[in-house]
């Protein structure tokens, strides 16, 4: 029901109640702390601000197994905090003040205890979500190969927590990752440098890496954002299909209409750190309500020629649109 | 100088500022266009030596032969799929690569060796808006570093100006003093676009500008720069992969592929602005161009209610 900022907390299901969400966000508040040096350990040991307002705040999301929930804002509207959050990860300066987050059933809580991982394992965390960037290239190690890549992230991520070192059969787990996201030759791939690889070919061998780690939830962070229309095509085509093989929940962070028409079954708006609407994502296309869903609405309408909707009326087509603007499926 | 608004899509009004969405028009293509050429590529190749230190050398061919003009005041889009060449297309415009052949001509004066006095008069605002500014320099010195280039204008002058740019792409002239990694994507590239404009060029390269930018900025700065170009005549070359853009903002669309540049129709067949010219039809450019069309995500959700 599109209903403005409902909570969806409830009582935590037991077995024989419905599977457990992949993730809930409940009154979620980050706030800019005090005292940047002592950020990592979270709520302990610091002072934030609590006068000012919050960066992001209060936030209520959740995502269902199988299913993909787009996060809507402009840009510096907190998105991406948000996503750095639900996995545990805040930038220095940044602290949760408020608020739950529950990754498949298990609380999420401040900074890794051991300290910020590398730079360049920040990609994935391996505690029930993992999470795929914008900008592929800046998440691999240039002078590393891809098959290095996957060894030291299984090498970080065990199942168990610790950290003894890659198993030995990562390359078959390797391999079988980069064949579901559509690569061919997978062992060239392990081979190659990401230099000698196109964004589009990133973000797959991105999202194979999530794969690896067998999560329930990934958080894509404008996967598509720079790619070309066909690569963005295929990148969500793939999202679609581990969505449905792998009964995985999403959420699809982009400020592009069109991706979450294409993929969202819900859709949440993001302003000045708020969720200003979210709900069903047809609803809020035939009748958002929020001002700031219509003006993103309405921009959206004319950049496919149709005119926006008037209120609760149906969309009307634009005499002059293009074929583009039919909105095939 | 060109003809305007076959069909407006007017803003709605309301309230709230956010919600005055800008209106676009589509400007109808411009056969009759007599205006001067202001950029001109002939015939113009590049070639790349793949392989690196260690692996045997082989040529790779990017431009194959490339003719593409922009009139003064005019606005060319050019589309291509990513490694087409694209962004060397541009590099060699703006005077930053030397081809192998051909010529290029910038204000009637050959420029393959460097623009020279010319180069106030042509700017570039680039995809990336974070490897394109200098991280220890505040917006200001950034907006200000064109006009420290090519005028005469004091600091307090620089200054003043700044904000003013600032105000133009819709940032406040607050921000003046903040260092780029306090400025959203979003915004950075507006204070980019904002240094582009500085120092009142005669032509702008958009090398996927606006890619990155959200919905209603991206909508905004698009009103802008055509209000811009009704105002100065300032020309565009306006290079993106995204082909909703194209019919919104430009006179005309040209796609690169396979080493070449075509001039293609950007309407729909059936559209008012669509050219009746047949022979646009079954080309290879004009094919290239109806496939990344046929890529555009939809516009609504499948079983949107109405």
């Amino acid at each position: 029901m599109n209903d403005g900022t409902s909570s969806p907390t409830g009582p935590m299901p037991t077995s024989t109640t419905a599977p457990v969400p992949a993730l809930i966000v409940h009154g979620l508040e980050l706030r800019r702390s005090a005292h940047r040096a002592e950020t990592k350990t979270g709520a302990t040991g610091n002072t934030p601000a609590q006068a000012a307002p919050p960066l992001v705040g209060p936030v209520d999301l959740t995502v269902e197994r199988g299913q993909v929930v787009c996060l809507v804002g402009p840009s510096g509207c907190g998105k991406s905090l948000t996503c750095m959050s639900l996995l545990g990860m805040l930038p220095d300066g940044v602290t949760r003040t408020a608020g739950t987050i529950r990754v498949n059933g298990q609380a999420v809580d401040g900074q890794d205890a051991n300290g910020a991982p590398p730079e360049r394992l920040r990609l994935l965390r391996g505690r029930g979500a993992a999470y795929v960037l914008q900008n592929p290239a800046s998440c691999f190690d240039p002078v590393f190969t891809i098959g290095a890549h996957f060894q030291e992230t299984l090498a970080a991520h065990q199942p168990d927590g610790s950290r003894s070192g890659a198993r030995p059969d990562w390359r078959t787990a390797a391999r079988a990752a980069l064949c579901e996201v559509g690569f061919d030759d997978a062992q060239a791939i392990l081979r190659h440098y990401p230099f000698q690889m196109s964004g589009g070919m990133l973000q797959r061998v991105m999202i194979a890496l999530a794969l690896v780690l067998d999560v329930p939830l990934l958080i894509a962070d404008e996967p598509t954002t720079d790619l070309d229309l066909p690569s963005q095509a295929r990148v969500l085509d793939l999202l679609e299909q581990v969505r449905r093989t792998r009964n995985m929940a999403i959420l699809l962070v982009t400020h592009d209409l069109s991706v979450a028409a294409r993929m969202a079954h819900r859709m949440a708006v993001m302003r000045h750190g708020r969720v200003v609407e979210q709900g069903d994502v047809r609803e809020l296309f035939a009748a958002p309500r929020h001002p700031y869903t219509r003006a993103l609405l309405a921009a959206h309408h004319r950049l496919y020629g149709l005119c926006p909707p008037q209120g609760d009326d149906t969309v009307q087509q634009h005499p002059a649109s293009s074929s583009a603007a039919a909105g095939r499926p | 100088m060109h003809p305007d608004a076959v069909s407006t899509i007017s803003a709605e009004s309301s309230a709230s500022s956010f919600s005055s969405v800008p209106s676009f028009s589509c400007v109808a293509g411009t056969p009759g266009n007599d205006a001067p050429p202001l950029l001109e590529l002939c015939g113009v190749t590049r070639s790349y030596r793949t392989g690196g230190w260690f692996a045997p050398r082989q040529q790779r061919q990017v431009l194959r032969g490339v003719d593409l003009t922009v009139r003064e005041g005019g606005c060319t889009g050019v589309v291509g799929p990513s490694g087409a060449g694209k962004s060397t297309l541009c590099r060699i415009a703006l005077g930053l690569e030397q081809p192998d052949g051909g010529m290029v001509r910038f204000m009637g004066r050959d420029v393959r060796h460097g623009l020279g006095k010319d180069r106030r008069h042509i700017q570039v605002v680039f995809q990336n808006s974070v490897n394109a500014v200098n991280p220890r320099l505040t917006v200001e010195r950034i907006i200000g570093e064109p006009l420290e280039n090519f005028t005469t204008l004091n600091r307090r002058q620089r200054r003043s100006r700044a904000g003013e740019l600032l105000e133009q792409v819709h940032l406040s002239p607050s921000l003046l003093d903040r260092l780029p990694h306090r400025l959203s994507g979003g915004q950075l590239q507006r204070v980019c676009i904002a240094r582009a404009l500085a120092p009142r060029p005669r032509l702008i390269l958009l090398d996927e500008a606006l890619s990155s930018l959200d919905m209603l900025v991206q909508a905004r700065v698009l009103d802008l720069l055509t209000e811009l170009r009704r105002a100065t005549g300032v020309a565009y070359l306006f290079v993106t992969h995204d082909v909703r853009l194209v019919p919104l903002f430009c006179d005309e669309a040209a796609v690169l592929t396979e080493g070449r540049v075509a001039p293609v129709d950007m309407h729909a067949p059936g559209h008012p602005c669509a050219r009746q010219q047949a022979a646009h039809q079954a080309t290879p450019h004009q094919e290239a161009f109806n496939a990344l069309r046929a890529a555009i995500l939809p516009a609504m959700p499948v079983g949107t209610p109405g």
